[in-house]
């Protein structure tokens, strides 16, 4: 897990969630928390699994960027990676799935 | 089609008792990569016809499905992600499945294609589609490749979860297609009811999208095991070929490859296409029965052969003899058995059969193209292309995938139009249909040969950069073009990227092979017979009106008459060009080649290049044949670059400067590259895009892009006084 934003740094308050955009994140896997926008870009995004409360696995930072979502592959320019705020997964908790 | 129909489907439509029934419907429906189109022929076999949606732009392929009850209508869907469409093939999909498609009522049964190897991604739109309440069958293809990547699936448990027969199946191997056959007759002429389903998303009160993939995770986590090792060799060779260095590498190399083996390939049938032709022209000219016949028995031939060619014509465009076409079949026919005999050679000579000739040779490439589009397509390796051009083809307002089209559009603008429907966003694929005849196709080689021998062939060096300079000039015409598109008429910027990168697999060669049949009848069909009529318009054009011998100059006249009482048998070749000359200077072509002299002036062109511009509105290419005739060296004499280019050179102004400066040619050159000049595409493009409205709008933009050019170009040129 290599967030370009350095969290640790971060003052955040209790009891909110650490989220950046996914454009800021290299690898590894992250939890989608919202999606920012409307119209038939978000849907786009959100057909295709990336959709608030889905882990979206980062394959390949740039733009576009290489997504694993859904046991597919999916390429998705940058700016439409920047509208989906998510927060990392810790690996230890990588396997209790979402309901 | 109107756009999303959002109220609920109607009932399906049971199929009442009795026997006189219209045939059941059977939609095939399915995620894009999931091998439907393979599944579809598995279950066709080779009957399929493709069509036209009405009103829509879309294609649709539709066959025989034999079952042990009877039989059924198989639709071959469009490939879609979701109900939430967002292209117009999508769109359709989703209406058809609503029974919001006009003309075409909801299907009897619905059977969903599934990737048995990504499971869970694909029970998003099945669950869509269940949702529908249609009679569903879930087809689990490519069986064979899950089971080779040691993938177990609960059939049984997976039906029970959906509500639906599931079966799976092998379109490569065979295996299972009797049971998708059994599935289907049982939902369609079986008592089976819909079991009782209650959606995944009812009560959902958050986002629907994620209650739905929500349920097929958890749907995939009970009935699907897969070993951690799938997907490894996708991403293995994703390394290189997504890689932001390797992919451009790559991409290039596979580019470079296509185009070679296109042009290699096209070449020799190109060439047959050619000669056959031409052939076939001097068979029927020679073969043509002379005048003496009886006039009664004459007409009635005539007209009878005429009434025929229109019944063919007719039968492959798909147009019903109905009052109106009867009767222009009819009147043209009437008036072809009034025609004078030498006025009917010509036109069956110089009209149809060039014409026909002038379709046929396009299906060379075309045929070649979309092979190779569909090995990449099948193998996976397209989306990756997309992927890797995107950067740089936003930098216009393009999407990636337009470099399909754009590679395409240098061999030939009409294959890499047809294939400009990879482009998901309507307006994207409608810029990039706009700009494709832009970029230098194969057809404008010889002109550019033509030009470049005419004015360096001192220089190789000069000669060479009139080629590189000509596609450069037209892929920045291209870029530049579509960049204005983009700014103004068809204003928004490029969809962002959103693309499926599926598991490398093994092209397979019957599925490419069906979309060649496929590609090259739609051509044939549906741009063929506007290709001919306008082809048989310009005959007429440059026939007419003919020259009366009495208007004929006198020495040409005098040969003409000894002829006819017999003091000489023929007339020497040089006679015989000079009459071709002097009826083409005289029919309408000629004439409005003279009429429009002081447009075409500014940019150095003198009246007989007009009527080579003119006539060459269809075919950029017969601008060549028509200097020849023009320039008094006959037609024959146009394949002869060498007498053609020394017969040009000769020619003098009446100031007795030479007509084809540096300046006249450089002009020449730019107005071929930019200027529309060619009927086939145009045919095409109405055809893609559904309305004439664009298809003029090309030729508007594009003539008007090379007059300008070529005037700034002349007009450059004289200034340093190479005019």
């Amino acid at each position: 897990m290599v967030p370009l934003v350095d969290f640790s740094s971060d003052p955040t308050p209790e009891g909110t969630i650490m989220s950046a955009p996914l454009s800021t994140f290299r690898c590894g896997q992250v939890l989608c928390e919202s999606l920012t926008g409307e119209g038939t870009e978000v849907v786009r995004l959100k057909r295709m699994g990336i959709c608030s409360g889905r882990r979206i696995d980062v394959i390949q930072p740039g733009d576009p960027m290489i997504l694993g979502v859904v046991g597919a592959r999916l390429g998705i320019s940058r700016k439409l990676a920047s509208r989906v705020l998510v927060s990392p997964v810790e690996e230890t908790a990588a396997d209790s799935s979402p309901q | 089609m109107t756009g999303l129909d959002t109220s609920p489907p109607p009932a399906p439509s049971l199929p009442a008792p009795g026997g006189t029934l219209p045939t059941s419907r059977v939609a095939l429906v399915g995620n894009p990569n999931t091998g439907k189109t393979s599944l579809f022929n598995a279950l066709t076999g080779l009957r399929a016809k493709t069509a036209n949606f009405p009103g829509s732009t879309v294609d649709i392929r539709r066959g025989r499905l034999d079952l042990e009850n009877g039989e059924a209508e198989l639709i071959d869907l469009p490939g879609l992600y979701s109900l939430d469409a967002l292209s117009p093939e999508e769109e359709l999909a989703a209406c058809v499945l609503r029974g919001a498609a006009e003309g075409e009522p909801v299907p009897d049964a619905v059977l969903v294609v599934i990737d048995a190897t990504n499971v869970e991604r694909n029970l998003y739109l099945a669950s869509e589609i269940i949702d529908l309440r249609l009679p569903t069958i879930v087809a689990l293809n490519m069986i064979d490749a899950a089971s080779a990547a040691e993938i177990t699936i609960e059939v049984e448990r997976l039906s029970s979860h959906l509500g639906c027969p599931v079966v799976a199946v092998s379109s490569r191997t065979g295996s299972g297609l009797a049971e998708v056959r059994k599935a289907v007759d049982d939902q369609l002429f079986g008592a089976e009811l819909p079991q009782d389903h209650v959606s995944c998303t009812a009560g959902c009160t958050g986002c629907h999208f994620a209650a739905r993939f929500d349920w097929a995770e958890q749907v995939a986590t009970e009935c699907v095991e897969t070993p951690d090792s799938h997907g490894h060799r996708t991403a293995t060779i994703d390394r290189i070929l997504v890689n932001p260095i390797g992919g451009m590498i790559a991409f290039l190399a596979v580019m470079v490859g296509l185009f070679f083996l296109i042009f290699s390939m096209a070449e020799v049938p190109m060439t047959m296409v050619d000669e056959g032709f031409a052939v076939l022209a001097r068979v029927v000219d020679e073969a043509f029965p002379s005048a003496d016949m009886h006039p009664a028995a004459w007409f009635g031939g005539a007209v009878s052969l005429s009434m025929a060619v229109f019944w063919l014509a007719y039968r492959a465009a798909g147009i019903a003899w109905s009052w109106k076409s009867g009767s222009v079949a009819t009147v043209v026919s009437v008036v072809v058995g009034m025609m004078p005999a030498d006025d009917l050679n010509s036109l069956l000579v110089d009209g149809v059969i060039a014409g026909v000739g002038g379709v046929i040779i396009f299906l060379p490439q075309i045929c070649i193209l979309f092979f190779f589009i569909s090995l990449l397509e099948q193998s996976g390796y397209m989306a990756r292309g997309a992927f890797v051009m995107e950067r740089l083809m936003r930098l216009v307002g393009l999407p990636g995938k337009a470099f399909v089209p754009m590679i395409s559009a240098h061999a030939c603008a009409i294959p890499g139009i047809m294939a400009a429907r990879v482009i998901e966003d309507w307006r994207d694929r409608l810029v990039t249909i706009l700009v494709l005849p832009l970029l230098t196709c194969s057809a404008r080689l010889p002109v550019y040969s033509m030009i470049a021998v005419l004015l360096f062939s001192g220089s190789p060096l000069y000669a060479a950069l009139v080629f590189v300079g000509s596609y450069v000039l037209g892929i920045a015409a291209a870029l530049f073009s579509a960049f204005c598109l983009k700014k103004t008429i068809l204003k928004g910027e490029a969809v962002p990227l959103v693309i499926e990168l599926p598991p490398y697999r093994v092209p397979n060669l019957r599925n490419a092979l069906t979309t060649v049949f496929e590609r090259a009848g739609v051509f044939l069909r549906q741009a063929g017979s506007v290709i001919l009529l306008i082809s048989v318009i310009l005959w007429g054009l440059a026939t007419y009106p003919s020259l009366p011998e009495n208007e004929m100059p006198a020495d040409l006249a005098a040969q003409v008459e000894a002829v006819r009482v017999g003091q000489m048998v023929e007339l020497p070749d040089e006679v015989q060009q000079e009459i071709l000359q002097a009826r083409l200077a005289h029919s309408f072509a000629g004439r409005m080649g003279r009429f429009v002299e002081p447009v075409f002036e500014p940019l150095g062109f003198d009246w007989r290049i007009n009527v080579g511009v003119i006539s060459s509105f269809a075919a950029r290419e017969v601008i060549i044949s028509t200097l020849a005739i023009m320039y008094g060296i006959g037609e024959d004499a146009a394949d002869d670059e060498e007498t053609l280019v020394e017969t040009l050179r000769r020619q003098k102004r009446p100031d007795g400067t030479p007509t084809f400066s540096v300046g006249t040619g450089l002009s020449l050159l730019v107005f071929f590259v930019l200027a529309m000049q060619c009927l086939p595409t145009q045919a095409v493009t109405k055809r893609e895009t559904g309305s004439w409205k664009w298809a003029v709008l090309q030729l508007v933009y594009m003539t008007a892009l090379a007059y300008v050019g070529a005037l700034i170009v002349f007009q450059g040129c004289s200034a340093f006084g190479l005019g």
